[in-house]
């Protein structure tokens, strides 16, 4: 008798075309998109961080100011003070990667204790989380931010923090909805009865196999705000200051002569923070359309 | 029979509150029945008389306020005797009239204390097959995951590939198709048949000495039905398990089941042998003359059975009983009759069998 060949999930290597036609074509072009555009982030990060840029991106050179891309060994032009855009580039992904990973440690994490907080203890301690987050809620984000900037220095890790603490309440509303459904389920009843302890049935059957899509979507979008609220900081003058490369300050510096036709110092870096944002948020949405099929 | 009973259940009361929290009402009340070693107990009753709270009881899944009242639960193995509602009694439920704050403090230190005793015995000791297989399951992992979890955490294999080979042997044991392929199946890739085998598989990779299925053929067509009963007879001879088996259908209890109780509004009204209480013509509480009636003609003899006479104290049967005589129709409308044993074996909750 021959055996019919039923498709695996979750036990074989699967080759490449047999992935793309699970996940379907649209998720997996969006998925190496965002993967290559991630990948070439963190090489960025690493070669900045031990300095193999092609020019000192702080050495002026008067010589080739506001040049277009392609000249001379500069790969995109230069700046007004005749900088290399490039090496730029590449320094700027410093001011907000680390930063940014922290802002969406924090929002998971505390999400994540607030949510199995508020339901698995007692009522009290669900009336005070929940009036802490509508208190965060409630606050604007923007004046939360300059505040913070006025108290303190304009210091990128304080903003980062802040912008995690603002997250915190969306993802525990999410978490808790969805905690809040599954503990009604028999399947959790099943996993009691049969001995699994709390804390595995938590971690295990509540938050890795059935939140996880919330997570990592829900982590992605939070970095792709993060760097775009560096950016917009960076740009109004509060974030990361000059000489010190971000594309926030970048894309500013560079729109002082965009009107007389130098339009290539500011259009880089804001293409580029174009790229970075699509390739997080469009990580964010097919993360929670593929994980969700129930194969 | 001077052997220690498996399982032991004296005067288990089960109360809930009503929907607006101010009144209690009585789920079970003075539940007490015993199970030996390798006996198979079948529990029949209607929709809400108390089946599968009886059932949950037993492992200690009752999450709402007050719970568990009184009563005892002593489950023995290895000549060890474990009362598993041990220690309530020092969190007292004074007052339950209504919720209050320190009704819900107290209940939550209840349950803290009987998921502590129920650790011991859940899924090593007491295996449950639910209702509904297919939301028993955690949808996101494979049927083979959930059950290797089960054999690692209840036996003493280790290695992965031996646990593997163990939960194989299972699924074959259980009668599927092609264990290979099923192993790697997720919950909804699987008919319902196929998942009530996979479920049995679950619940007994863990060896456990007692089997609670709770209507474990609701929902399948009467070849499936048959085969899964005949499964679970196989096993339960093969591996000397114990059984409780809760069901609608009374052929299920006939086949599978050497004693029954007979459950109505809460309480025991009849237990006996299956023998006794499911074929002999003679002495029999109405209610059950009725069920066995309904099963028989598809056709409901007496009125509206969900009127029950709880008012005024009287027989919960009262409005719904044709076997009420001039000489105690007093008493049936106005006191709950005791349990009467008319046999060795059988006794019945009904004024008729008593002396007045």
């Amino acid at each position: 008798m021959s055996k019919i060949n039923i498709p695996r999930w979750n036990h074989k290597f699967m080759s490449l075309i047999e992935n793309v036609k699970i996940i379907g074509i649209r998720n997996s072009i969006y998925l190496s998109y965002s993967s290559i555009i991630i990948l070439v982030l963190i090489f960025g990060y690493f070669v900045s961080y031990f300095e193999y840029l092609p020019f000192d991106p702080e050495d002026l050179d008067l010589d080739y100011i506001l040049s277009p891309p392609l000249t001379d060994g500069h790969i995109l032009g230069t700046d007004y003070l005749g900088r290399d855009t490039f090496s730029r580039l590449i320094l700027g992904i410093e001011a907000y990667l680390v930063p940014s990973i922290v802002a969406v440690i924090i929002a998971i994490f505390w999400g994540i204790i607030t949510a199995v907080a508020s339901i698995f203890t007692h009522k009290r301690v669900t009336r005070t989380l929940s009036m802490i987050n509508d208190s965060i809620l409630a606050m604007p984000k923007l004046v939360l931010l300059f505040l913070v900037i006025a108290i303190f220095d304009p210091n990128i890790f304080y903003i980062m923090i802040v912008i995690g603490i603002s997250n915190i309440p969306s993802v525990a509303q999410l978490l808790t909805a969805k905690i809040d459904l599954l503990k009604e389920r028999s399947f959790i009843d099943s996993a009691i009865a049969s001995g699994i302890s709390y804390h595995s049935i938590i971690l295990k059957h509540i938050l890795w196999s059935n939140c996880r899509v919330i997570l990592f979507s829900q982590s992605a979008f939070i970095m792709g705000e993060a760097i775009l609220m560096e950016a917009s900081l960076s740009y109004l003058g509060f974030g990361v200051q000059e000489p010190t490369p971000s594309w926030g300050n970048m894309v500013q510096s560079g729109s002082n002569y965009l009107l007389q036709g130098d339009l290539w110092s500011s259009t880089i870096p804001a293409l580029a923070i174009m790229l970075v944002l699509s390739a997080f948020y469009l990580l964010s949405y097919t993360v929670s359309r593929v994980l969700e099929r129930r194969h | 029979m001077n052997e220690v009973p498996l399982l032991k259940v004296s005067n288990l009361s089960v109360n809930f509150y009503n929907s607006e929290n101010i009144d209690v009402v009585s789920a079970l009340s003075d539940i007490s029945f015993s199970l030996a070693q390798k006996q198979c107990l079948g529990i029949i009753g209607e929709s809400g008389s108390g089946k599968s709270v009886t059932l949950l009881s037993l492992l200690g899944l009752m999450n709402t306020a007050p719970g568990i009242t009184s009563g005892t639960i002593e489950f023995s193995r290895d000549d060890t005797t474990i009362n598993l509602l041990e220690n309530l009694d020092n969190y007292p439920l004074h007052d339950i009239g209504s919720i209050s704050s320190i009704v819900q403090r107290q209940f939550n230190r209840r349950k803290e204390q009987l998921n502590k005793n129920f650790q011991a015995i859940r899924g090593k000791q007491i295996s449950i097959i639910f209702q509904n297989p297919k939301l028993a399951f955690n949808p996101y992992y494979s049927i083979g995951h959930q059950i290797c979890e089960m054999i690692q955490l209840h036996t003493d294999i280790n290695s992965e590939e031996k646990v593997k080979a163990k939960a194989l042997s299972w699924l074959e044991r259980v009668g599927m198709d092609d264990p290979e392929a099923r192993f790697y199946n997720n919950p909804y890739g699987l008919s319902g048949g196929l998942c009530q085998r996979a479920m049995i598989a679950m619940a007994l990779a863990s060896e456990p000495s007692l089997l609670i299925a709770d209507e474990p053929t609701t929902g399948l067509d009467t070849i499936l039905q048959r085969n899964i009963l005949n499964l679970l007879h196989d096993l339960q001879q093969e591996l000397s398990l114990s059984m409780i088996i809760v069901s609608h259908d009374l052929k299920v209890i006939q086949t599978l089941c050497k004693d029954v109780l007979v459950y109505h509004s809460g309480m025991i009204i009849e237990k006996g042998t299956t023998k006794q209480v499911l074929a002999s013509s003679e002495n029999k509480h109405p209610y059950t003359r009725q069920l066995i009636q309904c099963e028989l003609n598809s056709v409901c003899l007496a009125g509206d059975i969900l009127i029950q006479n709880v008012d005024n104290g009287g027989c919960p049967y009262y409005y719904s009983c044709d076997e009420i005589t001039s000489r105690i129709s007093k008493t049936c409308a106005q006191s709950n009759p005791s349990l009467h044993n008319i046999d060795d074996d059988h006794a019945i909750r009904c004024w008729k069998y008593h002396d007045i």
